[in-house]
């Protein structure tokens, strides 16, 4: 492995990233955003739907 | 389903700093003209993106200082399906499209056909329970006119208490008006009944008070006629399989064209790339690794364009409806739906939009079984392989080459409809759900809607597909690359420099990473008869099945900016280690039912996982196919090396 | 709104809507608690006394939803669920003309 050639650490550090990704979309997602909230109704809000930054 | 104001939620949440943006959800039933009317008023601001958490597409579209939201049609929010649950949530102010900030909506704008008044009571009703600001936008005027329908608006929007205003999404007429409206929207000062019998019996009243209508059938004689051509046992069939046919006749015609030209084009890149920069490692991974990958999705657009846009056309003309239940009838044996029909035939393309195409198959499991089979459909990154194949078996025969591709795609049907049948008796038990549709009336087909779709599609394939298959292409690219030093070896005497350089190569490759996984995995696949080239070509397929040929291509040549057809010709005649032919009888059969039966598509996968909600089914697909793959190529190999 | 008791008094009785044949009319009749397919099909258009008329049978099968939908309406049943719906034939056959009539 050409350790001194640093053209070998711009790739290997662009494989690395790009192994890194894909095995992140293996990985199980984490839910993110409030899960739980109420509305002024009283009525709690059902499912956890992925909302995009909705605050109660 | 009295909900709280809109207007109490909001300023208690009001502590939010820029709630300053105005949504507006359009709401109406399927087959209203909700799609042509909204791309009139939003035009190419219209983006569509997805619901979180659903299946459900978003299009949306900031504009006319608003951002207006196109709900999912339904017929009712009362619904247990997933379309009206969505449009619940959306008007609960819980749901919005990807990236917008979910509110309960400022306006509801609700769309209803003129020629189909009374039904769409239904959803006006459920509106108006909201209370919420509203207009009524009654679409399609120009057909009722033509139609002597008559409708008098005004005592309409009386009648319901908020703004009513006629329009045409097609000709444009009145939808200036529509948007004034909307603007000033009020909320309803007329309230409307909950509960489903009183909300028909109002509908009707209402109907009786605002509408008029000539006293003559429609001339449904044509409609008839050709309903019962389309959905004929035997004429059905007959119009389907033409129609087919011709669509897949189209698309591989005309799209080869522009294939050729991407082909091309990327390549001319590579090689302009390659000499601009100093050769090296960086070099390789941006033409070997990157644009190559590059490359490798874009040249599946022309394909899917044209079967997007070719359907889009096709489901505007309103044949697609009727087509669905013919196939409806061969589908449900096999434990799917005439709703899978659009995308089944769409991964004969490529599997990632088949698959988001099965977000309108109504049914869960229904839609599951579609996602597990539709990498069966034969899709366009294996023909190079069957290409391949099939002139390696029969060098002289183009007829016999043209046979055996065609039963490729046979058999990928085939076995697709097995699989479903198997997953439908075993884990997703149950019947397949009947199918009950609008079939819409035959017209001439909204070009723009195709256009737009057409261009929404491919771009989340690009989007979606090209980052899997580039970073995938960059893993692939450096494993192969590196140790990038040969075990070292005595050239023989006679060897030119060139022959010198391409045994280097071919060296290198070998004691790669890529290369020592390759030879570690390669006895797994010795019943089938692959050596370990042929391995690290499956293996690498897993980028991309296409990648086959250039993987193949590389380790056979040692580089691949050789002429097509040589190149082709010398992965035809490459040796193994031991001086052997690769491309026995035997093995050539095997790889080509392979290719046929194989999940070797990471980018596949991901989007299963995706679409299906877990993983669970992407390794189901994977293992099953695997499975079926493995045996069909085993039985194949050994068979065809007994009989010679 | 027609009252059901009324309707049944009119009728010869209800017969599953593949019972019908090409060209025939009558008027849905539901009973009992809606299912959710009852319900997905009232959304559709096929609620208590819509009239509808029979254009095409077997599997699938293709009715026309007239009185209100003077574009020609029509919806595709599998056959299975067309056995399930009810219709009310009128005593005769000719359809109610469209217009300001209820339904």
């Amino acid at each position: 492995m050409p350790v001194d050639d640093w053209q070998f650490w711009v790739v290997t550090l662009a494989g690395l990233l790009a192994a890194l990704w894909l095995i992140r979309l293996i990985l199980p997602k984490k839910k993110r955003g409030t899960k739980a909230s109420l509305t002024v109704g009283g009525k709690p809000v059902g499912k956890p739907v992925n909302r995009s930054g909705k605050t109660p | 389903m009295a909900k709280p104001t809109g207007e109490l939620s909001m300023s208690s949440v009001d502590s939010l700093p820029e709630t300053s943006n105005r949504i507006v959800a359009v709401l109406g039933n399927p087959n209203v003209g909700k799609t042509t009317l909204f791309n009139r008023i939003a035009g190419i601001r219209a983006k569509t993106s997805n619901f979180p958490g659903t299946t459900q597409d978003a299009r949306h579209a900031q504009c006319c200082g608003a951002m207006m939201i196109d709900l999912p049609g339904v017929y009712s929010l009362d619904l247990e399906v997933s379309e009206s649950a969505v449009c619940r949530q959306v008007l609960d102010g819980d749901l919005a499209p990807a990236g917008v900030e979910a509110q309960v909506p400022n306006a509801i704008l609700v769309v209803i056909d003129a020629t189909n008044l009374m039904r769409n009571m239904t959803i006006v009703a459920e509106a108006i329970a909201r209370r919420l600001p509203m207009v009524v936008a009654v679409n399609m005027i120009d057909l009722a006119k033509r139609q002597g329908i008559h409708i008098d608006l005004e005592r309409f929007g009386e009648c319901i208490g908020c703004t009513v205003v006629g329009c045409s999404g097609k000709t444009g007429e009145g939808v200036d008006e529509l948007m004034e409206a909307v603007e000033s929207a009020k909320i309803p000062d007329r309230s409307a009944p909950t509960k489903l019998e009183a909300i028909e019996a109002w509908g009707d009243d209402i109907y009786s008070l605002v509408a008029a209508a000539r006293q003559t059938p429609a001339n449904d004689r044509l409609t008839d006629r050709l309903d019962r051509t389309f959905t004929h046992p035997l004429l059905g069939v007959l119009t389907f399989s033409v129609v087919m046919t011709g669509l897949f006749w189209v698309i591989f015609k005309l799209a080869a064209i522009p294939m050729d030209l991407i082909d091309a084009w990327f390549g001319t890149l590579g090689g302009w790339v390659a000499g601009l920069l100093p050769e090296g490692p960086i070099s390789g991974l941006l033409v070997d690794g990157i644009i190559a990958g590059i490359g490798g999705t874009v040249i599946f657009l022309p394909q899917i364009v044209l079967l997007f846009f070719l359907l889009a056309l096709l489901e505007g003309t309103g044949y697609l409806a009727r087509a669905s239940f013919v196939i409806d009838r061969v589908l449900r044996p096999f434990g799917m739906s005439g709703h899978a029909f659009v995308p089944l035939l769409s991964s004969h393309a490529c599997a990632i939009p088949g698959i988001m195409a099965a977000r309108s198959v109504p049914d869960p499991k229904d839609r599951l079984a579609t996602i597990l089979v539709a990498p069966f459909m034969s899709c366009s990154a294996r023909i190079p392989v069957y290409v391949l194949l099939t002139v390696i078996l029969f060098p002289d025969s183009p007829g016999m080459q043209a046979v055996a591709f065609t039963s490729c795609y046979v058999i990928g049907v085939l076995a697709g409809l097995f699989s479903s049948l198997i997953v439908r008796r075993t884990i997703l038990r149950g019947p397949s759900r009947p199918m009950a549709m609008e079939l819409p009336s035959y017209r001439f087909p909204d070009l723009k809607a195709a256009v737009m779709l057409t261009y929404d599609r491919a771009m989340m394939f690009l989007r979606k597909a090209g980052t899997l298959i580039v970073t995938i292409s960059i893993v692939l690219w450096w494993l192969g690359a590196y140790p990038n030093s040969g075990a070292p070896f005595d050239p023989p005497v006679d060897a030119t420099p060139q022959q010198i350089e391409l045994m280097t190569a071919k060296a290198q490759a070998k004691n790669s990473f890529l290369g020592r996984i390759g030879d570690t995995i390669q006895p797994v696949f010795e019943p089938l008869g692959y050596d370990r080239q042929l391995t690290i070509g499956v293996l690498a397929s897993f980028a991309a099945r296409e990648v086959f040929v250039s993987t193949m291509a590389v380790q056979v040549v040692g580089s691949d900016d050789a002429e097509d057809d040589s190149v082709l010709a010398s992965i035809a005649n490459a040796t193994r280690d031991d001086g052997t032919p690769v491309f026995t009888r035997a093995t050539s059969w095997s790889l080509l039912v392979y290719y046929i039966l194989a999940m070797l598509c990471l980018p596949t996968l991901v989007v299963t996982a995706k679409e299906a909600g877990g993983w669970r089914w992407a390794w189901l697909q994977l293992g099953w196919m695997t499975l079926l793959a493995y045996s069909g190529a085993l039985i194949a190999y050994q068979a065809v090396s007994l009989l010679s | 709104m027609v009252d059901l008791a009324e309707s049944k008094a009119q009728s010869n009785g209800s017969i599953p809507l593949t019972q019908l044949t090409r060209g025939q009319s009558g008027r849905v009749q539901i009973d009992g608690s809606p299912t959710d397919e009852v319900k997905m099909l009232r959304a559709m258009g096929l609620r208590p006394n819509a009239s509808v008329t029979m254009c095409r049978l077997g599997e699938p099968c293709i009715i026309s939803l007239s009185g209100a939908c003077g574009g020609g309406c029509r919806i595709g049943l599998a056959k299975e669920i067309a056995g399930r719906v009810m219709i009310n034939i009128e005593s005769h056959s000719e359809t109610q003309p469209d217009g300001q009539a209820n339904g």
